[in-house]
């Protein structure tokens, strides 16, 4: 069984979950309560990933952290190096592919939150802010928990990303789902059922933890009182 | 201050003009649909106006010529709807300090809880509590930031009857100690008569009268501001004579009143007469004496503890009577009854000026 590569997936997983905390945050809030139409191009990009083929999303991040794209160069002058086949590159390609499993959940439990609470504490002399983390946040508390969660399962499983992306590389790209991937072409199917096996409890483990701390069903977004 | 307009695609459009007084209790009465809610809200900053004006104590608060409008934040304002909105993470406590600065929260949110008589539900949340208790916590939360304008929109409309006439009783008193401007949406009479100082009439999209509360109440000055405070008899008429006395003799329907001297030298005017003020008598006996009207039993609505006679006296009249009074005096359709009317109780509403 290959630790290593269990070891980068959950790396990957865990990092792209508290990237997605930070940057969907603010994107589902925007999308649950703008009144731009901005909203209307917005919305699809964000949902894109849900139908398009990993393997071109991947492409595209491929190229776009290449050295030969503006943002690539970019990135290579202030670092000294190229994003394309690294650990960093990777997690940019995961945040992309799971956003709408975190910002969809997110934005639905803000946009039921009764907005007669938000008005309540706009009058109680509340900024927006403060209505976010006091009164929106804890009341989409489910929501959230549950698009983390959602990222943090989709982004174990990826597969096409990662190869596209990753290249492969053990101990850095090489993740779990390439691995056992890896296995099954080298005919060696005892490590690739084993890898799977950990795969598979640690999923459940992850799904029956959170359940646990939220008193409810995971899947089920939006608040709940 | 406000002068302001909102129109609503496809709906309504708005127009309110009003001066709010500075201290007391105003009451934005009228019927469902005038608007009062609107207004109220427009007030408040979650709604603004399509063109106009607001502004509070000297400061503009919405100019919309200037692109200004403050938001409800900055306003200093409380706010109560008509189901709580409190929030409900939040214990009492909680919600009651909302709106106020860290360090000066547990002494002012025992002070307010204190007020509303709810000091000892204070770790309870808002699921725990009765309708009524949730509305206190409400009005506490309002109030505790000492804002410079309370707005009430029916506050206890969403209560049941006990509740409600328990709160009204101590909302009096609560907004007495907070001894803020207060603004109140209602469409209840009684509440009206009992919370406000001062009331403005709103239907049609516009004030249609404002000023003292007995005063607006008992001389509505137009047809609709008398429909609004809720006169059920309107009558045009016109002035035959009048005497030294400051008496009228009226003509409606072939019919003449007697009625109080509206002054100057109007002749057309509309006659407005109360349900509740009219006293029938078994028969139909037509007297010398003035304002005793022989009329006909046309309809009788139950309307709970009392009925509503509709006549026919030479003209549609209404009156309200008590369900022994109905046994008493035998009535049913075509019923042959004397209809009784006070002269003060005739109020006269010149009619050129009645309707713009």
């Amino acid at each position: 069984m290959d630790l290593e590569a269990l070891r980068v997936s959950l790396t990957l997983a865990a990092a792209t979950s508290a990237c997605l905390l930070v940057l969907g945050l603010p994107i589902a809030y925007w999308l649950a309560f703008t009144r731009s139409r901005l909203r209307l191009l917005v919305e699809p990009v964000v949902a894109l990933p849900l139908v398009l083929p990993p393997t071109v999303l991947g492409l595209s991040v491929l190229l776009a952290l290449g050295p030969r794209s503006p943002f690539g160069r970019m990135i290579q002058e202030a670092t000294g190096r190229t994003l394309a086949f690294s650990f960093e590159g990777l997690l940019v390609a995961s945040i992309l592919y799971s956003l709408p499993f975190a910002v969809q959940p997110f934005a639905t439990a803000f946009a039921s939150v009764d907005v007669r609470l938000r008005e309540a504490a706009a009058c109680l002399g509340a900024s927006k802010t403060r209505t976010f983390f006091e009164v929106i946040l804890p009341l989409s508390r489910r929501g959230v928990a549950a698009g983390l969660v959602l990222s943090f399962a989709h982004t174990l499983g990826e597969f096409g990303v990662v190869l596209m992306v990753g290249g492969n590389i053990p101990g850095v790209t090489r993740t779990a789902s390439i691995a056992i991937y890896d296995s099954v072409q080298a005919l060696d199917y005892q490590t690739a059922l084993r890898t799977s096996g950990v795969l598979v409890v640690l999923s459940l483990l992850i799904l029956a933890v959170t359940s646990r701390l939220l008193g409810g069903l995971v899947l089920q977004t939006g608040s709940r009182r | 201050m406000i002068d302001a307009t909102r129109s609503f695609i496809g709906g309504p459009t708005f127009r309110f003009v009003l001066s709010l007084p500075t201290t007391g209790t105003t009451v934005l009465f009228g019927p469902s649909g005038g608007g009062k809610t609107t207004l109220l809200r427009m007030l408040a900053g979650l709604d603004s106006p399509d063109r106009g004006v607001i502004a509070f104590g000297g400061v503009p608060w919405v100019d919309t010529a200037k692109g200004l409008h403050v938001p409800p934040e900055r306003r200093r304002i409380g706010y109560v709807t008509q189901e709580p909105a409190l929030f409900p993470h939040l214990t009492v406590h909680e919600n009651a300090g909302f709106g106020l600065p860290r360090i000066e929260r547990a002494a002012r949110v025992a002070e307010v809880l204190d007020l509303v008589g709810l000091a000892d539900l204070a770790d309870r949340r808002p699921d725990a509590l009765s309708g009524g208790q949730r509305q206190r916590v409400a009005i506490a939360r309002a109030i505790a930031p000492r804002p410079g304008l309370l707005l009430l929109d029916e506050p206890l409309s969403a209560l049941d009857a006990t509740a409600r006439d328990g709160l009204r009783r101590d909302l009096a008193r609560y907004l007495h100690a907070a001894a803020i401007p207060t603004v109140l949406v209602t469409h209840d009479r009684a509440e009206a008569l009992s919370l406000g100082h001062h009331i403005a009439l709103v239907g049609e999209g516009r004030i249609l009268q404002a000023g003292p509360i007995a005063e607006v109440f008992s001389r509505p000055d137009s047809i609709a501001a008398a429909h609004v405070v809720g006169v059920e008899t309107v009558l045009a008429a016109r002035v035959v004579t009048r005497s030294d006395e400051g008496l009228v003799t009226l003509e409606a329907g072939g019919v003449r009143l007697t009625a109080l001297d509206p002054g100057a030298s109007v002749v057309h005017v509309f006659a407005c007469i109360r349900a509740d003020e009219v006293i029938l008598e078994p028969g139909a006996t037509a007297t010398s004496a003035r304002n005793r009207l022989a009329a006909t039993v046309i309809a009788i609505h139950d309307e709970g503890t009392l009925l509503r006679v509709d006549l026919d006296c030479g003209f549609p009249l209404a009156a309200r009577i008590t369900r022994p009074a109905l046994r008493e005096l035998e009535l049913r359709e075509g019923s042959a009854v004397s209809a009784i009317i006070k002269a003060p109780s005739v109020h006269v509403i010149p009619r050129d000026e009645a309707e713009p």
